[in-house]
């Protein structure tokens, strides 16, 4: 049932009193003899369009207009008819212009919005050396725009939701349908849609609604900021989910390995890649053990020392007041306030920060004796090696596993760490991304799958997707013929 | 209500099971212990100690203590230390010639026992007293005298001129059937503790000390050697027509110097069922000469086939002298008596039988030497 | 209660991993006495009693693999309804809940009593058998594909203690094990007879049966699991034999773990350390099986949710550790375990065989005429 048509002031007052304090603004236009109302927010609107396209082209007519007519010549594309208030008022609230038209059966709507953001950049938090640097922005068209434009197929699917009660946010859900396992889609569709929330705030909020277990450390859904890598993902047959208003995307299902993958391992040679991956690893057990074992063997087990290291050690710890423990937590969180403050800071500032702190209070401390300048070294290494983590929440993740690591080996020394490494190792056996097991393809064992998470091989090897994400097709590439590599003749 | 009980529980566990701290440097840390005999029977303990001390840079201690159990010697010296004495990196114990000479079996019980103690733990005889050997006046950088005579002895018997007489080594050989075990004799001169030579065990009691001399054969038939060393000296007379003229007129009354090195080894004792006393070694030395005192023609081959039976000869005689000890002591570092048990059953033979059939043995040796090279120049 | 058990697809795991944890089970209980106990028998010739113990096991495994044949996706709780009735069933399947629960506190106590003797001498019992148990229970709340889990990946995280055994083996003497095959066969046998009970565990595969996915192929894993158990098992008591001598041997309470004191590394004064905490990692997966085997029987018998029966032998097992601390008791209830293992594994599942292949024999014969 319609309210329309209805009285020009009516219809005015009408919107001005539904949109109070949403500085609507109204213009009264008088062609021949009908009064045209237009509506807009002036900042949500792009003036110039409105004043040359529309408003333009609305007073040069020399018919008399209807909204039908309107709707079919107005030179602008995004045109519609509209009876239900709702959606005009949502629509003028996203930088729409309506136009009524005295005595029409409807409203016309056109959509001018004018969207104030950043141009395209480069990615700051998981920054390469090799291959496409671009990073996603805050807005949702640009962002799908850059998806598309990297993988133009039909074969792309992208499905639409709104979600949020108060602040409805555009929500969407990409993959390859020809790839990507349905079980996995549906799971992700079912917790997108049973969201009843306010509002997203941010991808990496959403990802955390839409996690398996929020009780665990680890995160089981990859937030990224690079186009190349989201890319990457679906081409494996992952799913991927961009949200409006944020310049981080979404990947699931993830296994705890490929959180340490980055997409310049495939950009490298394949040995250089399999190195720098397994370096990685190596670095996550430096990171976790390093200091709860530096810590148990010096508070437990001396035994262990080998004699050329126990004089040093022992020099260096015999100035030292704390045990430790208290002494290795004390630095951790030193280092742990150094990046939490440079993360803070401006950049310029930031780096004089991580400089003052890491050499003058190190230096200081050990000369005062509150540390032993090896425990520097030790916690030193484990932070660095912690940075090396391609996902910046992994990283943190190991990082916040430290504590309570070291917190064990100084209650119980060995017994304590090997306490924690069994339970860390349970942890993950039980943790699940989309129902998908997180440690695959290790448990459940993938042979096959080993060579794409662990380390890489030569292209020619490498001719399979991933099992561990189910896609629908595994045979990626045939090099048969790639391999004979018979270019040049010698004769 | 649910979470009141948990985190008391965990409360309780975090109080209540923290384990035993021992914070390395609130520790005196044992590296070396010597045993003498002391006054009226008491066992005289001198602890060779790494403490660390914030206020002085001198890290190596002494401490010494009476009493007639060892460990009552530990609990004598903590009353001395401000710090508690811990065993965990103990590398070296030493026994003097007394000590070891009336056994050594209750001393050494205990460090088996100790879960702390490793296995790698250096056991050694003191010539004299050992408490002197742990206070040289150097220790050529080692951290304590401990670890400067683990270093000595663990050089040593990588350079193939110990036997191995590690903790493990020596209750392993003590507690087997038909060989006994050695340990290396420390000797301190000049302020500096270094190795003499090997003694020799009846079980646990101590009965000679080899002639450094000897220690060669004694290795040469316990292990085969991979990299030894030998310097021998034998009659010029014999070589005199292979002698250089210039060289042979200057040293006319001096013997023939060689030294032998890079020495590989294999030996094969037989011995027929029966008869455990009556065994055949066969051995077999390759070599390379690599100094002679006296200028020889080394292309003659004449020369190296009466160079190589002169050596066989040697050795051979040697051997025999080696043998003459063991049988006067009665003692089998060799495991003659194991090896014949291993070659015709474990049943045939137990400790004291073979032991009072030791002085009976009656060995023959075949040395077959084989030169190999002689230094970079003719 | 149903013979058959009902599973959904996603709880069931491939065959494959019948090798983990068939192999774990029967590692992690024995293998730090055992060389001891079998070389006490037949120091020389201990590997072949073991070959001969090998055997027999392998003998056994094919049988509980027939029997469990029989029927299509059934446990022992299951068979034991179908052949001897609700209530003898019920009975025999609480025996054996019985048997595990011995076998587990064995088995933690133990482990126990190293980490005390080893490393800490002041830790609190309870204390350490509350660490294993809160990784246990933490591990069978996540159902068998968990346990298995732990199985799969603590092998690989204890499998590599096995290399640094190279340093005993070097310094092995091959003259006591010769002259070979000259203990008298009587002497072999006893032998055979004392490592047998290192090879218990492979009656895990009456529990597990149903919730593997190609069941074709239990028995090729089976069957290797044990092969790989026996070689460990040779390897560690030979090289025992070959580097203590035969009295030494007789003193040392722990053959295995006194191997790991020769072993150092230039960053890793003692081993031993580090191998005695790593131990956890060979019992754990031993007792979160044998957790979740309780569990399960008691779900199959009286349907008791498994968290609950979980939490109760949690708590069952700690209050025991208290209560049992002396070194004697320890022996006692080990030696009560391996006797039991020895009628209930080794010896019954011949008894079952025979029972249910005539039990089906006479339906067959029922429904033809």
């Amino acid at each position: 049932m319609s309210i329309f048509p209805m009285d020009v002031q009516t219809y005015d007052n009408f919107m001005k009193a539904k949109m109070d304090g949403c500085d609507l603004k109204t213009l009264k236009l008088k062609h021949k003899q009908i009064t045209i109302l237009v509506h807009f927010i002036s900042y949500q609107t792009n003036k110039e369009k409105l004043e040359r396209e529309l408003l333009t082209f609305l007073t040069s007519s020399r018919k008399r207009w209807t909204s039908e007519e309107l709707k079919n010549t107005a030179p602008i594309a995004d045109s519609a008819l509209v009876t239900d208030i709702d959606e005009i008022i949502s629509k003028l609230l996203r930088g729409g212009v309506s136009v009524y038209i005295e005595g029409s059966p409807s409203v016309v709507l056109f959509g001018m919005e004018k969207r104030e953001s950043r141009a395209l950049e480069k990615a700051e938090t998981e920054s390469l050396v090799l291959g496409p640097q671009l990073a996603f922005t805050e807005s949702l068209r640009t962002n799908l725009n850059v998806v598309r434009w990297r993988i133009h197929t039909n074969d792309l699917h992208i499905e639409k939701f709104k979600v949020g009660k108060r602040i409805p946010t555009e929500v969407r859900l990409i993959y390859m349908k020809s790839l990507a396992n349905e079980e996995n889609v549906d799971t992700c569709r079912q917790r997108i849609k049973d969201l009843e929330i306010d509002t997203v705030e941010d991808t990496t909020v959403l990802g955390q609604m839409l996690e398996d277990s929020s009780l665990s450390i680890f995160p089981q859904i990859l937030v990224t900021e690079l186009p190349s890598r989201f890319c990457h993902s679906l081409e494996k047959g992952r799913i991927g989910i961009l949200v409006d208003k944020s310049p981080t995307s979404l990947i699931a299902p993830m296994s705890l390995f490929s959180f340490f993958e980055s997409t310049e391992d495939t950009y490298m040679r394949w040995n250089m890649g399999s190195f720098i991956r397994m370096l990685r690893f190596v670095a996550m057990f430096v990171s976790v053990l390093l200091t709860p074992l530096y810590v148990a063997a010096l508070s437990f087990h001396y035994e262990v020392i080998p004699a050329s290291l126990l004089v040093s050690l022992g020099q260096s710890r015999a100035t030292v007041p704390f045990p430790p423990v208290f002494e290795a937590l004390l630095l951790e969180l030193l280092i742990e306030l150094l990046r939490e403050a440079g993360a803070r800071l401006p950049t310029k500032v930031g780096q004089t920060m991580g400089i003052v702190g890491g050499i003058v209070l190190g230096q200081a401390a050990v000369q005062a004796g509150f540390t032993s300048n090896i425990l520097i070294i030790i916690v030193a290494l484990s932070a660095l090696a912690s940075f090396t983590a391609p996902s910046y929440l992994m990283g943190t993740a190991i990082r916040i596993i430290r504590f309570p690591m070291i917190i064990l080996a100084g209650m119980w020394g060995f017994l304590g760490t090997v306490f924690g490494l069994c339970f860390l190792i349970i942890h993950l056996l039980k943790v699940t991304s989309l129902g998908r097991p997180y440690l695959a393809p290790l448990y459940p064992f993938e042979w096959k799958d080993l060579n794409k998470s662990l380390f890489r091989l030569p292209p020619s090897r490498n001719i399979n997707r991933p099992y561990t994400n189910m896609p629908k097709d595994t045979y990626k590439a045939n090099f048969d013929k790639a391999k004979a590599k018979k270019d040049v003749r010698r004769t | 209500m649910k979470k009141t009980t948990i985190t008391l529980c965990i409360i309780c566990i975090l109080v209540s099971g923290c384990a035993d701290k021992n914070y390395l440097e609130k520790m005196s840390i044992v590296t070396g212990i010597a045993y003498d005999k002391g006054e009226e029977n008491l066992l005289r303990g001198t602890l060779s100690i790494l403490q660390f001390d914030p206020a002085s840079p001198n890290i190596s201690h002494i401490i010494t203590g009476e009493n007639d159990t060892t460990k009552g010697i530990r609990i004598h010296a903590d009353r001395e230390a401000s710090h508690e004495i811990v065993m965990g990196q103990l590398r070296v114990v030493l026994y003097s010639t007394a000590l070891a000479e009336n056994g050594l079996l209750s001393l050494t019980d205990t460090l088996a026992r100790d879960p702390n103690i490793t296995d790698l733990l250096y056991l050694t005889i003191a010539k004299g007293e050992a408490g002197k050997l742990l206070q040289p006046e150097s220790t050529e950088g080692a951290p304590t005298p401990g670890n400067y005579i683990q270093r000595l002895i663990e050089k040593n018997v990588a350079n193939e001129q110990l036997p191995e007489s590690n903790l493990h080594k020596f209750n392993h050989d003590l507690y087997d059937i038909g060989i006994d075990p050695v340990l290396p004799l420390l000797d301190i001169e000049e302020e500096k503790t270094k190795v003499y030579s090997v003694a020799l065990f009846q079980d646990d009691r101590m009965v000679t000390a080899l002639d450094p001399d000897m220690i060669f054969y004694l290795l040469l038939l316990k292990n085969p050697y991979r990299k030894g060393k030998l310097q021998l000296s034998l009659d010029a007379e014999d070589f005199k027509d292979y002698i250089r003229e210039e060289s042979y007129e200057e040293n006319k009354d001096t013997p023939l110097d060689i030294a032998l090195q890079q020495i590989r080894s294999s030996s094969t004792f037989h011995s027929r069922k029966g008869e455990p006393a009556k065994q055949t070694v066969r051995i077999s030395l390759k070599q390379r000469l690599l100094e002679s005192t006296l200028q020889l023609h080394f292309q003659d081959e004449q020369l190296i086939k009466k160079l190589e039976q002169a050596i066989e000869e040697e050795v051979k005689e040697k051997l025999e002298e080696f043998m003459e000890i063991l049988k006067d002591h009665e003692t089998d570092p060799i495991g003659f008596g194991k090896r014949y048990r291993s070659a015709h059953g474990k049943n045939l033979l137990n400790d004291e039988e073979w032991r009072s059939r030791i002085k009976d043995l009656d060995v023959t040796f075949e040395v077959n030497v084989e030169l190999q090279r002689y230094g970079i120049i003719d | 209660m149903k013979v058959n058990v009902t599973l959904s697809k996603d709880v069931k795991v491939n065959a494959l991993y019948i090798f983990f944890l068939v192999h774990t089970l029967q590692v992690g209980a024995g293998i730090m006495t055992a060389p001891r106990t079998i070389a006490d028998e037949v120091s020389p010739d201990a590997w072949a009693a073991l070959l001969i113990a090998a055997v027999y096991v392998h003998f056994i495994a094919w049988i509980i693999i027939k029997t469990l044949r029989f029927y299509d996706n059934a446990d022992l709780a299951g068979i034991h309804a179908d052949v001897f009735g609700k209530w003898i069933g019920a009975m025999l399947t609480l025996l054996f809940t019985g048997y595990i629960f011995l076998i587990l506190l064995s088995v933690m106590m133990n482990y126990i009593e190293v980490v005390q003797v080893f490393i800490f001498p002041s830790l609190p019992t309870w204390l350490v058998a509350t660490f294993i148990l809160t990784l246990a229970v933490y591990g069978v709340s996540g159902g068998f594909r968990v346990v298995t889990g732990i199985a799969f990946l603590l092998f690989f995280g204890a499998i590599w203690l096995t290399f640094t055994i190279a340093e005993p083996i070097r310094l092995m003497e091959w003259n006591h094990f010769t002259p070979i095959l000259q203990q008298p066969w009587e002497n072999i046998f006893r032998g055979a007879h004392k490592s047998v009970y290192s090879l218990l565990g492979i009656e895990v595969l009456f529990f597990v049966y149903p919730y593997i996915l190609n069941k074709d192929k239990v028995g090729r894993y089976a069957h290797i699991a044990i092969i790989a158990t026996i070689s460990i098992l040779i390897l560690v008591t030979v090289a025992s034999i070959g580097y203590f001598s035969q009295d030494q041997l007789k003193h040392t309470v722990w053959p295995t773990l006194s191997m790991f004191k020769i072993i150092h590394y230039t960053f890793i004064e003692r081993f031993d350390f580090v191998a005695v905490a790593l131990w956890m990692a060979v019992i754990l997966p031993n007792i979160t099986l044998f957790l979740w085997i309780i569990t399960e029987n008691l779900r199959r018998l009286k349907n008791i949710k498994p968290m609950y029966s979980m939490i109760a032998t949690a708590t069952f097992l700690i209050t025991s550790t208290i209560i049992i601390d002396t070194r004697q008791t320890i022996t006692r209830i080990s030696e009560w375990a391996s006797l039991a293992g020895l009628w209930l594994v080794f010896i019954y599942p011949v008894f079952l065989f025979l029972v249910v292949s005539l039990s089906f024999r006479f339906r067959k014969k029922r429904s033809s005429s």
